[in-house]
């Protein structure tokens, strides 16, 4: 920090973020890493000890025989191997600040772009990344949401509502960024750009707060960090999220050293945008992000001889301005002003409070402690694949401080807070996945960042060099020894295995089937035929999913024939026509494991027909197709190409509508070297 | 190197004659198990390999079974005295008593005379190293070719890297990988430890000792592709780089078994002291290798080296060897330990008792030997397969055993009762019987195993249906025998 700055003036005095020492904070930091990530909560989740006794046994192993030998070597008397941190860390440092951060966007963007098509071809993986694609792809073409859709049983996903109106159930702000993607008709460059302004604002921020090496330091491991990579391959919200928050991080630096008031005012304005941004694209985050940020303002400014409440008021119309987008376009399209879009498809039980999943039988604010405990977890099983639990080196390098200062207390803040918050989010119970906590991770990764620095401050000698060859280790083990499913390597390729189905090559095999003017139906499998004409139907995703649980599918089938040919019948009087599914001495095993036939005396020749379609064709997720579908003049599908569910005979019923187009089947065929293809050719 | 007339003459008289009686103790304490009963990889060794003729010998490697160097060696002795299970380890039992002057020799250049005589005595009394050097199989080849390198690199390092160190290296590494593709463990370990120590040394051309050893290990490999050309030109190389042996498991498994397994190969380390004898040994080995950097006379650890070593071999595997696979680590191990306990009688306070430390040393290495032979340490050992009732129970069956009859045998016990059978000059075609001929089945149950009736029947060793009553027939150590005669009117 420069001796000009009103931070390091405070520093002098030992009152501002700079020169502050807050002893108790490393301890209870370390207390709150060890009953969240260590014991006991994480031994109290249900089925969780076993998972982490196979994590335990991986770290142990593998630091046995890979941080091991590192220390060992270190410990022998090598001047080039203990010269080696020190000649790293002075290259790091040759570039100037601006090309520094520069090589660092360029780099996590190239990473993130190779992770991005290994992974997934560029495509959306997840429910969650169709649905933000799909929106993204109808604001880049001027609707907020569409009209639902007379037939919205041939174009529905799980995370995409078009019953009341098409939409994606996150909030806009997730979706507007990604738009952005389209419109320079680059989606897939979009978040790992954005990825590498990300790892350049996280720089900005720690070099003010720890030190020009600290901070450069903490940019590269972010840029060769498993998490961020993969995270940033996707196109999930979590990304302009972080990049928002760290962006008023950042600013929050700048504010705090600024000495000129209209610099702090402009400041206090950005970091408000930022914020109010963030709420825009991820509420909860945004919201923790904002209490961090808001607290560390206030004690500054509480402490600072001059008065600084008047930048929190331009802060204030900042954060009025960031929010507004999500606010309007949310109070124009289907989700409702206050409603983030998330009440739609979950209605009230959308909303943070004591979570119900994780272990229904416990008192509520202990499930709420026991799905932080699990969400902490699994960033420890999945942030860096590592030897060694992230969290454990974190914690060392806490204990390692000897000074703490406001800046620790931020980013210690912010971590926990999130963890809390996300604990008591409704909706998440259950889901053990470590990208809720991503907008924490800056506060984690520079941790991590100075740990080698603080250790060889703390214990000099042997640890001076030492430390910072086994944090080296740690990286180069988990990026060049292949140790799957461990290690980044393996966190790679499993997110590559999760990622197949969206490999399948789709656009290409309607390309090379000279596709044009046509309406392409992708092949489901039987029983999500069944489904998807059931919610056509009337019926909701659970009873549908219920209802084919408990029926024989031929009957069930039959049902569903009946009840669409006569529009009175209710969903009830169709269920009623579904007999149940009741084994008997032989029973029909389908090719689909969800399908359940009770005997050979159920099968009816349109069932027949229906199991021999599967065994012809191999089915293909219609996400696939939804994100490739283009807006029509009149706000429903309708472009060249319209890609819909294959129904089987319930495909009549688009024929008013599409007979004009070719029609065609999408499938996919596994090919002899076990890969598995799309294959399109006409219907 | 030096001369044994020249170490009799240049060392001082108490430790020279410590040192003998110590190799002397540990000799006898070999000598007394050399014609135990055999174990089970002996056993099929010999009968799948050893006994062969000359041309499957060299090319045999339907298992991972043929240690190459060492058929050859027992081939040779067996000839001397044919198939009795002393000949067929005199191989073994030369390397394993010449493993103590060599420790002694690798700890007199590496620590110190006081040193090496405690490292000595501890090695001619530990468990592993008596064990192989009583079993007819290359193992302690192994060992013995890991010192040798040891001490090669030893002279390299202090007197220089002239050739015939060098070649004298190659041919030692040859022997190793000739023996078994195991010696990759150890020959990288001391690879490794002359590599860091030149590099570690400042010496002004390190780089010479650097492409001498790449020479020198290139040389070896040579020699070792050369002697396993008929094996490799009958098998093939997946023989022997993918046997279940050797190939790689996935990594959830691998680490699932990486630290049981370890500690396995430790305790037996500590063998065949007590409970509070084996804590107190741990204490000081676990002092010797922290403190190996003050005693060890300048350079790299050879314990560093070899856990650096290792740990890279695994990675690369990512294949758990059986614990007998250390076995290599033992005389390092033990020459830390003696270290540590050396620095104890350098403490001011025992300066006294400094001329009495050879004395000591051999009292340490008599008693340890003595308690082992009598604790029957080597025979409660299940490395490797045991049945120590085989003998007793092919002498029975040579005599007993009637036309109709079928012998069942299962695990471990299979290859020791046939060889023993051979040995009786009885018939094995009872272990192969036709089951439609056979009127009587035996059952030959090894309890160390928990084989019982029982387990027998659920294994369906015995078919209850067509034969039985299961008759107790008799008893000898760990075995125990059943007849069965078939059933009236069962096929």
């Amino acid at each position: 920090m420069s001796a000009r700055t009103g931070g390091a003036k405070r520093a002098r005095r030992g009152g501002g973020p700079g020169g502050a020492r807050i002893a108790w904070l490393p301890v209870l930091a370390v207390a709150f890493l060890l009953v969240f990530g260590f014991y006991p909560l994480p031994w109290r989740v249900p089925g969780h000890p076993a998972l982490w006794a196979e994590h335990a046994r991986f770290w142990a192993g593998a630091s046995l025989l890979t941080l091991g030998p590192v220390l060992a070597l270190a410990a022998v008397d090598l001047p080039w191997l203990h010269a080696a941190p020190s000649w790293l860390l002075r290259a790091l440092r040759r570039p100037p600040p601006l090309a520094f951060a520069a090589v660092v966007v360029v780099v996590f963007t190239g990473l993130a772009v190779w992770v991005s098509w290994y992974v997934s071809g560029f495509a959306p993986v997840t429910g969650g990344e169709v649905a933000q694609v799909f929106h993204a792809r109808l604001l880049a073409q001027g609707h907020v949401a569409l009209p639902a859709d007379p037939h919205w049983e041939f174009f529905a996903v799980d995370s995409v509502i078009p019953r009341r109106g098409w939409f994606s159930p996150s909030p806009l702000g997730g979706p507007a960024v990604l738009a952005l993607g389209f419109l320079i008709r680059a989606p897939w460059l979009l978040y790992p750009l954005l990825g590498g302004v990300t790892a350049a604002a996280l720089y900005q921020f720690a070099r003010r707060a720890c030190g020009e090496a600290q901070g450069r330091v903490a940019a590269v491991l972010f840029s060769v960090t498993a998490m961020p990579l993969l995270v940033a391959a996707g196109y999930t919200n979590h990304v302009p999220t972080l990049l928002l928050s760290v962006t008023a991080l950042m600013l929050v630096a700048e504010w705090e050293r600024a000495e000129r008031v209209g610099i702090r005012r402009w400041c206090a304005a950005g970091i408000g945008l930022a914020i109010g941004a963030t709420i825009a694209v991820r509420p909860l985050d945004g919201l923790v992000v904002a209490g961090a940020i808001g607290v560390f303002q206030l004690v500054v400014a509480t402490g600072d001889e001059q008065s600084r409440w008047k930048e929190l008021g331009a802060e204030v119309a900042g954060g009025v301005v960031g929010l507004a987008p999500l606010l309007l376009l949310g109070w124009g399209g289907p989700g409702g002003a206050w409603h983030f879009a998330y009440g739609a498809p979950w209605g009230a039980a959308h909303s943070p409070g004591f979570p119900f999943g994780v272990a229904d039988t416990l008192a509520a604010p202990l499930r709420a402690d026991l799905h932080a405990a699990q969400l902490v977890s699994a960033l420890n099983f999945q942030v860096a694949g590592w030897a060694l639990p992230a969290l454990l080196v974190a914690g060392l390098g806490i204990l390692a401080m000897r000074r703490t200062s406001p800046w620790d207390a931020l980013l210690f803040g912010l971590f926990g807070a999130l963890v809390l918050a996300c604990g008591v989010y409704t909706p998440a119970a259950g889901m053990a996945d470590a990208r809720l906590l991503y907008t924490a991770l800056p506060a984690l990764l520079v941790v991590l960042a100075r740990t080698p620095f603080l250790v060889a401050e703390r214990w000099g000698g042997y640890w001076r060099h030492g430390a910072p060859l086994a944090a080296l280790a740690l990286v180069g083990v988990a990026w060049l020894v292949p140790m799957p499913p461990y290690g980044a390597l393996g966190l790679v390729q499993a997110a590559r295995a999760s990622g197949a189905p969206a490999r399948l090559g789709l656009s290409a095999a309607v390309r090379e089937a000279g596709v044009k003017h046509a309406v392409v139906f992708i092949h489901q499998p039987f029983s999500m035929r069944l489904q998807r004409r059931l919610w056509g139907l009337g019926f909701s995703r659970s009873e549908a999913e219920s209802l084919l649980r408990h029926s024989d599918a031929c009957s069930l089938l039959d049902a569903v024939t009946l009840g669409e040919a006569d529009s009175l019948l209710v969903p009830s009087a169709i269920a009623a026509h579904a007999a149940t599914y009741a084994p008997g001495a032989l029973p029909i095993r389908a090719a689909d494991p969800e399908i359940r036939i009770s005997s050979p005396a159920s099968l009816t020749p349109a069932c027949r027909a229906a199991l021999a379609l599967d065994a012809q064709y191999g089915s293909m997720p219609f996400a696939a197709g939804l994100v490739q579908e283009t807006v029509g003049p009149d706000g429903r599908p309708g472009g060249d190409i319209v890609y819909v569910a294959d129904l089987g005979t319930h495909n009549a019923a688009l024929r008013a509508r599409f007979g004009d187009r070719a029609w065609y089947r999408a499938w996919t065929e596994r090919r002899p070297d076990g890969s598995v293809v799309a294959r399109v050719a006409p219907y | 190197m030096r001369t044994v007339r020249e170490w009799w003459r240049d060392e001082e008289q108490p430790v020279t004659l410590a040192v003998a009686a110590i190799v002397l103790v540990g000799a006898l304490g070999r000598l007394a198990l050399l014609n135990g009963p055999m174990r089970h990889d002996e056993a099929a060794s010999y009968l799948q390999v050893i006994s062969q003729p000359w041309a499957s010998v060299i090319a045999g490697y339907q298992l991972p079974l043929n240690h190459l160097l060492y058929t050859l060696a027992a081939k040779l002795s067996g000839a001397l005295g044919g198939d009795a299970p002393w000949a067929l380890r005199l191989p073994a039992f030369a390397a394993g008593v010449a493993v103590l002057p060599l420790t002694y020799a690798l700890g007199s250049a590496r620590y110190d005379r006081t040193a090496a005589m405690f490292g000595t005595a501890l090695a001619a009394a530990a468990t592993p190293l008596v064990l192989y050097s009583v079993n007819g199989r290359g193992y302690i080849f192994v060992v013995v070719a890991y010192l040798g390198l040891l001490l090669v690199g030893d002279r390299i390092l202090r007197d220089g890297p002239i050739a015939g160190r060098w070649v004298a290296f190659a041919f030692i590494a040859a022997a190793g990988l000739v023996t078994m593709p195991l010696m990759l463990y150890p020959l990288g370990a001391a690879v490794t430890w002359i590599a860091l120590s030149a590099l570690a040394s400042r010496q002004p051309r390190p780089w010479r000792v650097l492409a001498g050893l790449a020479g020198a290990v290139a040389a070896a490999g040579v020699i070792a592709v050369l002697a396993y050309a008929p094996i490799l030109r009958a098998h093939g190389l997946d023989t022997l780089v993918t046997n279940p042996a050797v190939a790689p498991v996935p990594w959830p498994e691998f680490f699932a078994q990486l630290l049981p397994s370890l500690a396995r190969a430790v305790g037996s380390w500590a063998e065949p002291y007590p409970l509070a004898g084996a804590i107190v040994l741990g204490v000081v080995a676990v002092v010797g290798v922290a403190r190996d950097g003050r005693h060890r006379r300048g350079g790299v650890s050879i314990l560093l080296a070899a856990y650096v070593w290792a740990a890279v071999l695994m990675c690369v595997q990512h294949h758990m060897p059986p614990g007998r696979a250390w076995l290599w680590v033992v005389p390092p191990l033990a020459l830390a330990a003696g270290g540590a306990l050396a620095s104890l009688g350098r403490h001011r306070r025992a300066a006294r008792l400094v001329t009495w430390l050879p004395g000591i040393a051999t009292a340490l290495a008599a008693a340890c030997v003595t308690w082992g032979s009598l604790s029957g340490a080597v025979g409660r050992s299940m490395d490797t397969g045991v049945f120590a009732g085989a003998a007793d129970i092919a002498d029975l069956l040579a005599t007993q055993v009637q036309p109709g009859d079928r012998v069942e045998v299962s695990g471990p016990s299979g290859a020791p009762l046939r060889y023993y059978l051979l040995r009786a000059g009885a018939d094995t075609a009872m272990l192969a019987a036709p089951d439609s001929g056979t009127l009587r089945e035996i059952l030959v149950l090894n309890a160390r195993y928990g084989q019982t009736v029982p387990w027998a029947i659920a294994g369906g060793l015995i078919d209850t249906a067509r034969f039985g009553p299961i008759a107790p027939a008799t008893h000898a150590i760990d075995g125990n025998v059943y007849i069965a005669e078939r059933r009236m009117n069962r096929p």
